[in-house]
């Protein structure tokens, strides 16, 4: 079943000062899909556009033409019943610094209305899955990038996605939490949850994911099966042939 | 009808979290001890009673004046500042594409902002206004409930100075919204005045310029309910027509600002 498709997808962006006045196209005409159970790696190099394709699939930004469908139906900014059943991790992770790391968790929770009761639990059971069941007490502001990253990971899965949108998950993290992210990521899509990353780091894409999509100038440039790839030739150098060769 | 309960359930959510936001802003506490500071000048008029000072007010209503004058001041500046501070950082790109992608309107959002602001400058008003209930108890041991049906007034100006502000944001994010809704109160005051410079433009002029002053909020028309209830000046003003439109200005500013803010980029 296909759980996230995306149909002909095209954002502009006005560039506008006193002399200059056009328009950038930040993602143009782009088409893909996703299955269940599936983890699918968005890559592209920087301002390919693979941040404001993923906004614009969870609702942040309006796309000038071209349709989103999540869960086998249209999706418009507005729905907030299809967002329930989303996590999202952005590229900058905005955290508010003056929360606690449980009482962040906690500001989320009561926005996903998640009873009381269940607070303590989930908060142990999530940051023990990220890897910062430690700094459970600690103010966000005393975090570490990496750590900041796990806790918006952490948030991402407060509500059991079914889809899970991630926007370059393993940067700033050190190989043992980069394993335990990974070992974490194979663990939920084995649960049945969908995947969709955009990553830089080409190796991970490669050891985790069922399905791979190279963007660049927002336009998809390469599909593929990551397996039948790879048997070919790495994804790293895949991706630099088709990068550096369609100009 | 769940689905108002639920709205007001994430509206009080995200309120509670401006509101914590907001209290950590060292600057509003700078302008909660100097407006303290200047109401403790209410003092004044009882320690010095020359009638030659106070244009021979009695000591309670010059006490008030005072006290009403610092509360107003700070009220606004810790509004639009404080106001301003917090709408950047909640504004910001990547806040917003967090809270956005949780199952959150945009316009629950903004009413969250509205009231979580609110709420601080409810409590600095708490604190301001008793205190100077305080010191006039002190001095004429009398319980004076006029003080805080008269300061009341000033919650209703915080309201139009927030949602100004709230609005002004949601069409320019950035300083500039702060100074427009200065601009916005000074022309407040300034709202009988231009009526009556209209008054002798040809009539379809003055029909005009009649709806562009109803407009902007009488703030001035507010002091003066206010100051009667305080029973200062001995002002007769019919007060329920001047609140009501003051509500339904803050209501249209606020259905505007939704729905400027509802679209997303």
């Amino acid at each position: 079943m296909t759980i996230l498709e995306a149909n002909n997808l095209t954002k502009q962006f006005r560039q506008r000062n006193i002399f200059i006045r056009n328009k950038l196209n930040a993602v143009d005409n782009l088409s893909l899909r996703v299955d269940r159970g599936e983890i699918f790696a968005f890559l592209g190099p920087n301002g390919a556009g693979k941040t404001t394709t993923i906004k614009m699939l969870i609702g942040v930004l309006r796309p000038n033409a071209g349709q989103v469908k999540l869960f086998g139906e249209d999706f418009s900014c507005r729905d907030t019943a299809v967002k329930k059943r989303i996590g999202y991790l952005s590229e900058n992770t905005h955290l508010a610094d003056y929360y606690r790391v449980y009482e962040l968790l906690g500001f989320y929770y009561e926005i996903f209305r998640i009873p009381k009761s269940k607070h303590n639990s989930t908060t142990e059971r999530l940051l023990d899955e990220v890897g910062i069941s430690q700094q459970r007490k600690a103010w966000v502001k005393n975090l570490s990038m990496g750590q900041r990253r796990c806790l918006g990971l952490a948030v991402a899965l407060i509500n059991e996605p079914e889809l899970l949108l991630l926007d370059e998950p393993t940067v700033y993290l050190d190989p043992v939490v980069i394993d335990k992210v990974r070992k974490l990521l194979l663990k939920l899509k084995n649960k049945g949850v969908t995947i969709f990353m955009s990553s830089h780091i080409l190796s991970e894409a490669e050891k985790i994911s069922d399905r791979f999509a190279i963007i660049k100038n927002g336009r998809i440039i390469e599909e593929g099966l990551t397996a039948e790839t790879i048997k070919r030739v790495s994804l790293e150098e895949e991706f630099l042939r088709k990068v550096q060769g369609n100009v | 009808m769940s689905n108002l309960l639920e709205s007001l359930r994430l509206i009080r959510v995200i309120s509670k979290d401006v509101f914590r936001q907001a209290s950590r802003e060292r600057l509003m506490y700078g302008f909660l001890v100097l407006s303290l500071l200047f109401v403790l000048l209410a003092n004044v008029p009882f320690f010095i009673n020359d009638p030659r000072l106070f244009e021979g007010l009695p000591a309670k209503i010059a006490s008030i004046q005072i006290g009403f004058m610092g509360i107003n001041i700070f009220l606004m500046l810790t509004s639009v500042f404080i106001g301003l501070s917090v709408l950047q950082d909640v504004f910001s790109e990547e806040n917003l594409a967090m809270l956005f992608s949780k199952p959150v309107k945009r316009w629950q959002v903004l009413e969250g902002v509205f009231f979580g602001l609110f709420k601080v400058l409810f409590l600095n008003w708490l604190i301001m206004v008793s205190s100077l209930w305080m010191i006039i108890y002190f001095h004429i041991q009398q319980f004076s409930p006029d003080i805080w049906l008269g300061m009341g007034i000033s919650l209703f100006l915080v309201m139009i100075y927030l949602s100004t502000l709230i609005f002004f944001y949601t069409i320019i994010p950035n300083a500039i919204s702060g100074i427009l809704t200065i601009f916005i109160i000074i022309a407040g005051f300034g709202v009988s005045l231009s009526r009556e410079y209209f008054l002798h433009f040809p009539p379809y002029f003055f029909l005009l310029a009649k709806i562009g002053t109803e407009l902007v909020p009488k703030i001035n028309l507010l002091f003066g309910v206010s100051m009667n209830m305080l029973g200062i000046f001995e002002l007769e003003i019919n007060y329920f027509p001047i609140l009501m439109h003051t509500i339904l200005f803050i209501a249209a500013v606020h259905v505007l600002s939704c729905l400027k803010f509802s679209r997303p980029r």
